[in-house]
């Protein structure tokens, strides 16, 4: 090729140089407008383009995954829509079971979209964490009240006592134990208790969920935390969701310099804890 | 409504079979406004239960609990008491990734989510007609 004019080329490793870059895809790493015969060659290393390949497969992956997710309650709404709209259904406006159905796919979605948007703003560091004192036995009981609200059909109880302060972002804290609490109902369809614990010991408050669940298995437990990771159901068949929830977990407790951890026995059910340090974390 | 002959919609039994609980039950009010015969189930029938049911057309989920749509889709397609029935295959994969499960299974068509209400009419009126037909029903 013979550099006549401005032209494009592909830059491997990454290194934006100068006015022009951009970016056209995650796998093209950078396209650079380049003027005249100012070029360089760039040989990409081998590893490189196989690490980059495997990322772009999992990106692909993924988006053809939340895709998929998105579509099945997109296509309830829109039938039941249509329906209505149609003049057919209008008893279904004023039939609660529907309506509440339907909200529970807005719901569906709303919780889709803003995972996606929480797994971008992490993998971008945009994610911002405030740093203040939070009060942790009404937190837990709050969450606690909410989610026995929202799942009626499970029965969850508290107990133990932490009366002390830990400093951190108190909606961020919130979320997380809202995702475990969730995850145990996701994961316990036919048993309703869940136990949720919390004790303040040390410089330490300890926050645990346990269902009586499907649980699992040593394999799953180890990969439980990875990003798009997702139990299967059923052969070949993951439950719903991104497989972000439990990451996003992991990523707020790091933030404030704590853990969580998983104890689980297949057929019997799984505890999560969190464990967050009472004094300041190494982020806040 | 009536396309051809004799026909009513009531006359075309609908096999509908998908694991999501509202999903089914909305497709299933869609086409019970529209006259046809139908029967929702959560999991795929036993080759004597769909015998029993006796479909003029199924539609049929990809992805269901414990078995893909393509396995079911070649379970009916390969047994000779039930290959004559039309198969929908109902996904929310790409149009290209559908058509190659139907290529793989032999089912007659495919719908991809979210699919237009009236799509859906019309696919169960063709191919349950034409069941109908083909079975000397009208």
């Amino acid at each position: 090729m013979t550099p006549t004019g401005p032209h494009q080329e592909l830059e491997w490793n990454g290194a934006s140089q100068g006015e022009g870059s951009f970016h056209r895809g995650p796998h093209l790493a950078h396209v650079r407008t380049v003027e005249g015969d100012r070029r360089s060659s760039v040989e990409p290393p081998v590893n490189d383009i196989r690490s980059r390949h495997l990322e772009q497969q999992r990106k692909d992956d993924f988006l053809s995954m939340a895709s998929h997710e998105l579509k099945t309650p997109i296509t309830t709404l829109k039938a039941f829509l249509q329906l209505v709209s149609d003049g057919e259904g209008s008893e279904v406006l004023v039939n609660r079971s529907y309506l509440i159905k339907m909200a529970d796919q807005v719901e569906r979605l709303t919780r889709l979209v803003s995972d996606l948007l929480e797994v971008s703003k992490i993998q971008k560091g945009q994610i911002e964490f405030a740093h203040e004192p939070v009060a942790v036995d009404p937190l837990v009981r709050e969450v606690v009240g909410e989610a026995q609200k929202k799942h009626p059909s499970h029965r969850f109880t508290l107990s133990g006592e932490a009366d002390c302060i830990l400093y951190g972002d108190r909606a961020r804290i919130v979320q997380a134990l809202t995702e475990l609490l969730n995850n145990a109902v996701k994961f316990s369809p036919e048993e309703e208790l869940i136990e949720v614990k919390v004790r303040c010991s040390g410089n330490e408050v300890q926050l645990s969920v346990q269902d009586h669940g499907i649980g699992m298995g040593q394999n799953e437990q180890e990969r439980i935390f990875e990003r798009y990771y997702r139990v299967l159901k059923d052969p070949g068949k993951p439950f719903p969701g991104l497989g972000v929830g439990l990451f996003i977990v992991s990523e707020i407790v790091r933030h404030h310099g704590g853990k969580v951890s998983v104890d689980s026995v297949a057929g019997e059910g799984s505890a999560f804890t969190l464990s967050l340090p009472v004094s300041p974390g190494p982020n806040t | 409504m009536n396309n051809a002959g004799n026909h009513k919609n009531s006359d075309i039994k609908i096999l509908l079979v998908d694991d999501e609980p509202d999903l089914l039950g909305i497709v299933e009010l869609v086409l019970v406004k529209k006259g046809f015969n139908v029967t929702a189930m959560q999991r795929p029938p036993s080759a004597e239960e769909l015998l029993g049911i006796d479909p003029d057309v199924v539609f049929l989920d990809l992805l269901l609990k414990g078995q893909h749509g393509v396995d079911i889709c070649q379970r009916i397609k390969s047994d000779p008491r039930s290959s004559h029935i039309p198969v929908v295959i109902v996904s929310a994969h790409t149009a290209t990734e559908v058509k190659e499960a139907c290529e793989a299974c032999h089912a007659d068509d495919f719908l991809t989510k979210p699919f237009d209400i009236h799509e859906l009419g019309r696919k169960a009126e063709q191919y349950g007609l034409q069941h109908l037909l083909t079975r000397g029903k009208v």
